[in-house]
């Protein structure tokens, strides 16, 4: 091509017709609609999103935190996933039973934590509610079964306050499924400053005027840039267009990771190699709330397992098996150890068995962020090994029944 | 590339040599105080530059001491850029500027050769030398330009056209550079940063068949792109300014052989070392060696020499000695297949077979593995090609090449035969896909691509890579 044109120009074009004044730019101006108006047309077939969400099922506005309404039922397509059904039963939990008593002669595990665990973006069978307790059931040959009440953005402090709810299900064990965002948000109950609650995500107007509240809130104008820049990044990655492309482009790791580790600030605090201050106050805040779970679930007499999964980050640097000096994305996994089992509780590791996972990033959503079905089978196998290898008696490989367990 | 747009814009205020002459030796001096940002890291770099001229001079006034000359800058510019093989006790011990040292050095060299000429005894005035040496569009990474080409466009009394058709041209070529190497690139770069991790992750052999071959494959295409990018961006700055600069890239993947190759990428660092390396060692040995029977042979092994040197310009470690000798190896081998095909086969005959489709193809994909093999020493260090090539071992690697081969052989005549009958739509005027309009069309789609990727990604595009050298 470079020849041809340097040829051409050397020859010589004819001077530019008067007609070109205009028509070069129409023409210019019409290629840009055609592609935008056939890109715009293909996102909108392929990465829609339903009107109805998740959302018409949630009260995000309860004090006590994110409470589902009792036996509601809806349906929510995410760009980059289907349609995913949401059932809750009459105790408002994602359980895919009915609350209650559990069975006679059935171990039950109960799981708390929030997103992750309650299988956002995941039909409810193919989430790791559904299948841990048919492979722990294989495993072990007795009958376990698992009753979620992890519920969307049941961070923490969430946790801590509906906890009465998850004993009230007779659980033999908890099962309590950390990301870093248990931490980033452990105080956060309710309303999240990021999500936009459904009142305010009918009309346009009803969002702006939303975001100016809350642009108005702020206390500095450096916060207010930061925000609106974050804002206007997620508002064209929100759209058909912005998701599409991106999703293309996030299925790189390299591109990936790239745009990761360009976050600024605090945002990558939970794989720094050295704890910062907003690392050790997430990490404070937590604790608090990890005391009074444990402590609760100690005087139940129930064991409490708590596990830290990784996020998409973690898992692309944990895959990749090296990563920059300053990043270190096993650091948090170690320090959510320390408080958990210092505090009574037990902690099983499995973010480094990500390192044996091959691209594990292309099990999460890439936009999204959120895990995807064979996210959910790994770490159902990877918690069947470990809960089955002894440090949990009852479910030992092939454990016999005890007989008050048979009673039961 | 908003500042060579700048400089472009000013430059065009007035036609009169001195004016673009002002504003280029201003915009060489703001571009590289842009990059330096501190005057004393230019001090070495400004020292190797007045060595040059000091050379330059001696030469213009008759010295007999050309050789002297050439070796003390040769020396300086091996030391500048630390190349191994020196003792380090002897290198500068502070960080200094090095960027565009290979390519200020070539033309210094050339200037040098030039002068030494008894035939040309021109007089080259000091600002004439900066102007040229420091040419911000051509500092960076070249393209290599002959003095008088570029003394002909710049001190010019009624400089080159430059109409609203050629301006358009160079638009579209700016843009056409700019998602070569902010789209194509960054997505290539991906590719084989994606395969490289995923050949060392805990897989199969079998599941690490398709992430080498990604990895072999997908790395010339990365390099292209990078690079003529870049070149695209930098030829029509300087033409906007009403300076034409060499080609350097002439669609080096349709080559047939790889002395075609070599013809097609980097054109004007290939031209230059046939020029001051092939030639004067081709007369060199055929002065010394008279057998008929060997003349041949000396070709072959001037190729060698100077393809090389090519390589081992690279870079200054020992995988670049390897790249050389892949490089040297590579074409002194196709000469010998030449000479070997045409003696046993009879010249007309090896004609007819070397201009048969079939035996271009493959040809054609040869020419592209075998490059794209060498390099693997040119983007790899030691350590990581035994990991590559103990990642799944031999016999596997050989059936990549293989696939590579194929794949290329296949991939790059489709592309051949496609590109011919789109450019065989024609009007009178030519062309269809080369008119105006049809620019148009696709630069502006180029240009929409490029900004979705920038918008979406808000990622730095990977440096350009002969930036380095």
């Amino acid at each position: 091509m470079t020849q041809v044109s340097t040829a051409v120009e050397e020859q010589g074009e004819s001077k530019l017709p008067p007609r070109d004044w205009i028509l070069v730019p129409a023409l210019s101006l019409v290629t840009v609609f055609v592609m935008v108006a056939v890109l715009v047309f293909l996102s909108h077939k392929t990465f829609s999103k339903t009107t109805s969400d998740i959302r018409q099922c949630l009260n995000m506005t309860d004090p006590t935190g994110v409470r589902a309404i009792p036996n509601c039922e809806c349906w929510e397509k995410n760009p980059e996933t289907s349609l995913v059904n949401y059932k809750f039963n009459s105790c408002g939990h994602r359980a895919g039973m009915e609350c209650g008593p559990k069975p006679r002669g059935t171990y039950r595990i109960v799981m708390v934590g929030s997103s992750y665990g309650f299988g956002q973006d995941v039909p409810r069978e193919e989430t790791l509610a559904a299948l841990l307790p048919i492979q722990l059931s294989q495993r072990t040959g007795r009958n376990v079964d698992l009753y979620n009440t992890a519920m969307s953005q049941g961070y923490a402090r969430t946790v801590a306050m509906h906890f009465d709810e998850a004993l009230a299900a007779q659980p033999d064990l908890i099962l309590w499924i950390l990301t870093k965002y248990d931490l980033e948000r452990a105080t956060v109950a309710g309303v999240d400053l990021n999500f936009i609650p459904q009142s305010a995500s009918g009309s346009t107007r009803a969002k702006i005027n939303y975001r100016v509240k809350q642009i108005a809130a702020m206390k500095t104008n450096s916060e207010r840039i930061s925000f609106v820049e974050h804002y206007s990044e997620d508002l064209f990655r929100a759209s058909e267009l912005g998701t599409m492309l991106t999703h293309g482009l996030y299925q790189s790791q390299t591109l990936y990771m790239k745009a990761a580790l360009m976050k600024s600030g605090d945002r990558l605090w939970y794989v720094g190699a050295e704890s910062s201050p907003a690392s050790r106050e997430y990490l404070r805040q937590f604790a608090g709330y990890a005391v009074e779970i444990t402590s609760k679930a100690k005087a139940a007499g129930v064991p409490l397992v708590a596990v830290m999964v990784p996020d998409r980050v973690q898992a692309a640097m944990l895959s990749k098996g090296d990563w920059p000096s300053d990043f270190n994305p096993l650091r948090l996994d170690e320090e959510v150890r320390t408080i958990i089992v210092n505090h009574g509780g037990m902690y099983v590791d499995v973010l480094p068995d990500f390192r044996n996972i091959p691209s594990s990033e292309q099990y999460y959503l890439p936009v999204d962020g959120h895990p995807n079905q064979r996210w959910q089978a790994i770490v159902t196998g990877l918690l069947t090994e470990k809960l089955t290898d002894g440090r949990i008696p009852e479910l030992e490989v092939a454990a016999p029944l005890t007989a008050q367990e048979q009673r039961r | 590339m908003l500042f060579g747009l700048a400089a472009a814009l000013i430059s065009n205020l007035s036609r009169a040599p001195v004016w673009r002459s002002i504003v280029l030796l201003a915009a060489n001096i703001i571009f590289l105080g842009l990059l330096a940002h501190n005057f004393v890291v230019l001090l070495p770099f400004m020292a190797f530059l007045l060595l040059g001229y000091i050379g330059l001079a001696l030469l213009q006034n008759r010295s007999s001491k050309v050789p002297w000359i050439i070796v003390a800058v040769l020396f300086a510019y091996l030391w500048l850029k630390k190349y191994a093989f020196l003792p380090k006790g002897v290198f500068l011990q502070f960080p200094y500027f090095t960027l565009g040292l290979s390519y200020i050095f070539f033309r210094v060299l050339h200037l040098l050769i030039e002068a030494g000429d008894s035939s040309n005894r021109r007089r080259i005035p000091f600002l004439s030398y900066l102007l040229y040496t420091l040419n911000f569009a051509t500092l960076l990474s070249g393209p290599i330009q002959r003095y008088e080409d570029f003394e002909g466009d710049q001190f010019a009394q009624s400089p080159i056209l430059l109409d609203w058709s050629t301006i358009g041209l160079q638009l579209e070529r700016i843009i056409r550079g700019f998602f070569k190497v902010n789209v194509l690139a960054v997505l290539l770069q991906a590719v084989k940063d994606d395969a490289l991790a995923q050949m060392g992750e805990p897989l199969a052999v079998s599941a690490k068949f398709y992430p080498a071959f990604r990895l072999a494959v997908v790395y010339p295409f990365f390099l292209y792109v990078n690079f003529s990018g870049y070149i695209d961006i930098v030829v029509a700055i300087a033409r906007l300014m009403r300076l034409r600069l060499p080609e350097n890239f002439d669609r080096p993947f349709s080559s047939t052989s790889f002395l075609e190759f070599w013809s097609r990428w980097h054109i004007t660092l290939s031209n230059w070392l046939r020029t001051y390396a092939y030639n004067p060692l081709l007369l060199l040995s055929m002065r010394r060696i008279s057998s008929p029977a060997l003349q041949s042979l000396l070709g072959v092994g001037c190729f060698f020499v100077t393809f090389f040197l090519v390589g081992l310009w690279h870079g200054r470690t020992s995988e670049f000695v390897v790249f050389g000798l892949l490089q040297g190896g590579g074409v002194a081998i196709n000469k010998l297949w030449q000479l070997g095909s045409a003696q046993v086969l009879g010249r007309k005959s090896y004609k007819a077979l070397a201009n048969h489709s079939f035996y271009k193809a493959f040809a054609r994909g040869l020419t592209f593995s075998w490059f794209a093999f060498t390099l693997f020493w040119f983007w790899g260090g030691w350590q990581q090609i035994d990991k590559l090539f103990a990642a799944i071992g031999i016999l596997p690697w050989a059936e990549v090449w293989v696939l590579v081969w194929l794949s290329a052989t296949v991939v790059l005549t489709t592309w051949e035969r496609l590109r011919s009958g789109i450019l065989s739509i024609r009007t009178s005027a030519g062309p269809v896909f080369l008119s105006r309009y049809a620019r148009v069309v696709y630069a502006s789609a180029l240009g929409l691509g490029a900004l979705f990727m920038t918008v979406s990604l808000k990622q730095p595009a990977p440096e350009i890579i002969y930036k380095a050298f």
